[in-house]
């Protein structure tokens, strides 16, 4: 399905199973306005075959108001990669890991994730991020980067997670009424070269990252605020490193 | 870097154990700790604070009405840390129940090596902050030992050297 100067609402539910997908994108949209009120999907079937990006959006405006993917096959290189595009995603949820990035953002004007439920092999770069009221737990051996971009984490909840968040060459860091709990082993928000980093009102408990070394690194950034913050029970290296 | 200012205030560092130095472990152009709890942290050295900046830089540290409580340090800093420059920490700090083999609140490293005679009384006092050597030999007769002077300071500044690149390592 190719979208080229179009608008596109999808207001009914979608649900796809047992179709097959090779080095392409099933939906592409080019300047293009997406809305879709609810998109299930479910992989589970005879005839998975997936490579390429399930859903690519360049310089369009793509929101999605339910989102529902009860499985998704590892051979999937993204799931949604967004160029120059404008993108609202609530109440999302996904419950294994796929084999590339979940999401590719680029240049992206605005990314809203609210109510998501994973956060997973994104890479955002040159993009605008506000992640609010969502969960995000059980992650195993993953890695979230984000370079040149703006990151908000409102009323996020972090937990039982193996994930190294790399925020490079970060515009803005803003970390408020957030949790980071009983997270393990690699573990680790490394924070570096980011112009202004406030984190406020979070709660940074029962962290266990000794594997990878800090809980919070934060080096060679120009200015940042600890405020109201509580680091309690963690163990490995040194809570916060700024250097 | 530019000259601006970072912040951590209000914040609490309770209970954490930690694996290498210090709650906080800082190298930044200026910070300014405030307002925060320390408490029942462990670590190697500077439960709450490890700081090592060189004597000539222009980064420092602000450390105001902070408590720091029953922490403890395997080695030195009970509470902090420090190599080479000297952290600014205000009186209004409470220290209280911090303990460790060498500084139960804070620790540095030797800036003045003494020896002493059997009253106490300083003989040789040599200033390892900025590696000068104050010292005079004089024989049984009061006399000044003139030839011997060179021999030693080489001696003592090749030692001391070592001992500074220990403490730093």
């Amino acid at each position: 399905m190719v979208l080229s100067e179009s608008s596109l609402s999808l207001l009914g539910n979608i649900s796809f199973s047992n179709f097959s997908l090779k080095n392409s994108y099933f939906l592409y949209s080019e300047a293009s306005n997406a809305l879709i009120s609810s998109l299930t999907i479910d992989f589970i079937g005879q005839n998975i075959d997936l490579y390429g990006f399930f859903l690519c959006f360049d310089d369009s405006s793509l929101k999605i108001g339910e989102f529902i993917m009860s499985s998704q096959p590892k051979t999937l290189e993204s799931l949604i990669k967004l160029e120059g595009s404008e993108f609202f995603l609530r109440d999302f949820s996904i419950f294994q890991e796929i084999y590339g990035n979940f999401i590719v953002f680029h240049r992206s004007k605005g990314i809203f994730l609210n109510s998501v439920n994973i956060l997973t092999g994104i890479y955002i770069e040159e993009s605008f991020l506000v992640i609010s009221q969502s969960i995000i737990k059980n992650f195993l051996k993953s890695s979230a980067a984000f370079v040149s971009s703006r990151l908000y984490l409102l009323e996020v909840t972090m937990n039982n997670c193996d994930l190294s968040l790399i925020l490079r060459d970060m515009i803005m860091i803003y970390i408020e009424n957030t949790e980071f709990i009983n997270n393990f082993d690699s573990f680790t928000i490394e924070i570096d070269n980011c112009n202004e980093i406030l984190i406020n009102n979070s709660i940074f408990s029962n962290n266990n990252s000794t594997h990878s070394g800090f809980l919070l690194e934060i080096h060679n950034s120009r200015q940042f605020f600890i405020r109201d913050s509580s680091f309690s029970n963690n163990s490995g290296f040194s809570s916060v490193i700024p250097y | 870097m530019s000259n601006l200012s970072s912040l951590i205030t209000w914040c609490d560092f309770l209970q954490n154990s930690i694996i290498g130095n210090g709650s906080i472990n800082i190298k930044v152009q200026q910070i300014f700790l405030m307002n925060n709890v320390f408490s029942l942290n462990s670590a190697i050295a500077g439960t709450s604070l490890y700081y090592f900046e060189f004597f000539n830089s222009s980064r420092s540290i602000f450390i105001y009405n902070n408590s720091f409580l029953n922490n403890i340090a395997q080695i030195e800093g009970g509470a902090i840390k420090y190599l080479m420059k000297r952290p600014n920490i205000d009186k209004s700090n409470v220290f209280y129940g911090n303990l460790a083999s060498y500084g139960n609140n804070i620790a540095s490293y030797p800036v003045r090596m003494t020896m002493v005679n059997e009253s106490g009384i300083d003989l040789i006092v040599i200033n390892t902050a900025n590696i000068t050597m104050e010292f005079i030999f004089l024989d049984l007769d009061n006399q000044f030992c003139s030839n011997y002077q060179g021999y030693f300071v080489f001696y003592m500044k090749l030692n001391l050297f070592f001992i500074l690149i220990e403490s730093c390592s």
